[in-house]
């Protein structure tokens, strides 16, 4: 059985100032995208025999660090695609591209997913990659179990426990409320720099169709980013133990418009009893 | 043709209507339809179009009422015993015939899991541009919809815009939105679409049953306390719980609460869990990862009780007191009592 997992390099979050409409994914340094390390563990979860676990990625040509770490984790190898021709493209265009490389990995049985990035947060991405598969959607999955060909998930929806049932192939998202995660260990990291199984396909490797990858096969557009400000002026009490701090911080809130000793007293003189 | 081939490159302006999925299975833990109804309302006055009410499943009829009266002009009903359970998938194929009919040019969901589940299906079928999780929506000067969407945890809301294909198809996070009082007068047209219902679902769903929570209300609440690590003890969360009960206030926390099993999954304050916007917040040894801080930016006044002073929580508060909580509670408590 072949399993594609798919997966995101993610600004690291220290680095979450000054972002621009497409930050620059080549200088900012990238982490797996936490959610796509559950998706990485269900396949080696899943994984028996001879299966053969394919890590995919898109992006620059540093995403190359993501996909060691996943073969240091117990991947088999790592596609990364990377081509200038992809970049600014938004989810439809990046599933499409994906959707592509699959065709060319050829028999794919499995596509898992985390639920969504923490950069972007969408969540498109995998309800969109099984549209262009065609394969059968089975999201936010806390638990997979194969069965031959058929594929059963348990999952809440909108706090709605279901059981899912297709045939393979099929595509997966893990829930991102379940952070179950792979990690990398010493000797993986060494055998993954060792062997570097990382292959690098560009759109014409995966025969894309020019129209709808990067920014012509997109059709939305991010007009700019807005970062909210942060008016806060903060008022600095040091506490030492005394009721002084509490006068002060009721005075402060006072001040605000909330009265929240008179609220406590209007409360338990209309409950009657107390508090 | 592909089923994939891409839309008119030029905008197609027999699109009309603002759409409105109607989740009415979320129906009473959140209103998000109704909102959406009435934010799509004032939209459809800018651009001249009227405001449609999606209603798919089985037996779904008593909605078309509630969604007339809280301002839809026009409900499309679709009914069918296959359709008694949402499917994403079955739901998908339903709304695809229905759009490529009547050629809506927005299309809004909640911003729930089942409804940010379906939005990006729909939009990779018909070749359209979709948003998520938005928390606000208008019409710029060329009559498209601009979708403010948050990304980076909150520390950066996306301007989205969708040129050309349609319908723009966004997900929308509930509670952002006042829905219309109910209006017994109003009237709309109620559209029956007969379908015959050939599609051959390949994934199975079956109901396990809802999982009953007590719902907090922590996104409604005017005063919110919460808990997090370094506040994290029995003992302290015992405070923290009479301190919310006197302040009448709700309890929140952060994830480590949660881990040690000193309070409900429904109290998770953050990314992961919920967003809050009390009129005051009082946050006890949080420290302030952003993943929290994104989900309390709407709250008035925030007053934070830690003991570091360098803690990052102290350059998102209004009242920033350094200090051991237990004891400031302890205090806070006595004062309070007298």
């Amino acid at each position: 059985m072949k399993i594609v997992v798919c997966l995101k390099q993610v600004p690291r979050e220290s680095a979450a100032s000054g972002w621009s409409i497409h930050p620059n994914r080549e200088r900012v340094s990238g982490i797996i995208n936490p959610y796509d390390r559950r998706a990485i563990k269900g396949a080696l979860d899943i994984r028996k025999g001879d299966d053969e676990i394919i890590a995919l990625s898109m992006g620059p040509p540093n995403t190359r660090e993501s996909l060691l770490e996943t073969l240091a984790m117990g991947v088999d190898r790592a596609i990364l695609l990377s081509d200038p021709r992809f970049a600014e493209a938004d989810t439809l265009a990046t599933s499409y591209a994906l959707s592509c490389a699959i065709g060319k990995i050829g028999d794919v049985d499995l596509v898992l997913c985390g639920s969504r990035t923490v950069d972007s947060e969408t969540g498109h991405v995998g309800p969109q990659l099984a549209e262009f598969l065609e394969f059968p959607l089975l999201s936010y999955v806390n638990h997979l179990t194969l069965d031959g060909r058929t594929i059963v998930a348990e999952r809440v929806c909108d706090r709605y426990r279901e059981l899912l049932t297709a045939q393979l192939p099929a595509l997966a998202t893990y829930s991102h409320r379940h952070p179950v995660r792979a990690y990398a260990t010493l000797a993986g990291l060494r055998k993954a720099f060792d062997e570097d199984a990382v292959t690098i396909w560009d759109a014409n490797d995966i025969s894309a169709e020019m129209s709808l990858i990067g920014k012509a096969g997109s059709p939305t557009l991010v007009k700019r980013i807005l970062t909210p400000e942060k008016q806060r002026t903060v008022t600095m009490i040091h506490d030492k133990r005394t009721d002084e701090t509490i006068t002060m911080l009721l005075k402060l809130l006072r001040e605000r418009n909330i009265l929240l000793l008179d609220k406590v007293r209007a409360r338990r003189g209309f409950e009657g009893f107390d508090l | 043709m592909t089923r994939f081939e891409r839309g008119g490159v030029l905008k197609d302006l027999t699109y009309n209507g603002i759409w409105i999925f109607g989740d009415h299975r979320n129906y009473f833990q959140d209103r998000v339809t109704l909102q959406l109804i009435n934010r799509a309302r004032e939209l459809a006055a800018t651009i001249n179009t009227y405001v449609g009410a999606i209603l798919i499943g089985d037996a779904v009829d008593e909605y078309v009422l509630e969604y007339t009266a809280h301002g839809a002009d026009r409900i499309f009903l679709i009914e069918h015993p296959r359709l008694k359970q949402y499917s994403s998938e079955l739901y998908a194929a339903v709304l695809v015939d229905l759009i490529r009919h009547y050629k809506p040019e927005i299309l809004l969901f909640s911003g729930s899991d089942f409804g940010r589940e379906i939005a990006p299906r729909l939009a990779a079928r018909l070749h359209a541009g979709t948003s998520s999780d938005c928390i606000s929506l208008r019409i710029d000067e060329d009559g498209n919809l601009i979708q403010i969407s948050p990304a980076y945890h909150g520390n950066a809301l996306a301007e989205i815009v969708t040129p050309e294909a349609r319908p723009q198809i966004a997900t929308v996070r509930p509670g952002v939105f006042d829905e219309q009082k109910h209006n017994y007068h109003a009237q709309a047209e109620l559209i029956r679409v007969e379908i015959d219902l050939d599609y051959e679902e390949r994934v199975a769903v079956r109901s396990l049953g809802r999982i009953e929570t007590y719902d907090t209300g922590l996104e409604h609440a005017d005063y919110v306390v919460c808990v997090g690590r370094g506040f994290s003890t029995r003992d302290n969360v015992r405070k923290a719980r009479e301190l919310s009960s006197l302040m009448d206030a709700e309890l929140g926390s952060t994830r480590p609460v949660l881990e040690k099993g000193l309070l409900a999954d429904e109290s998770l304050i953050g990314q992961t869990g919920k967003t809050i916007s009390p009129q005051l917040l009082m946050i006890l040894g949080v420290s302030g990862a952003v993943q929290f801080t994104a989900s309390i930016t709407g709250s008035e006044c925030i007053v934070a009780v830690n003991q570091d002073p360098h803690a990052a929580i102290f350059k998102f508060c209004d009242i920033g007191i350094v200090g051991d909580a237990g004891s400031f509670v302890s205090r806070l408590l006595k004062q309070l009592k007298k």
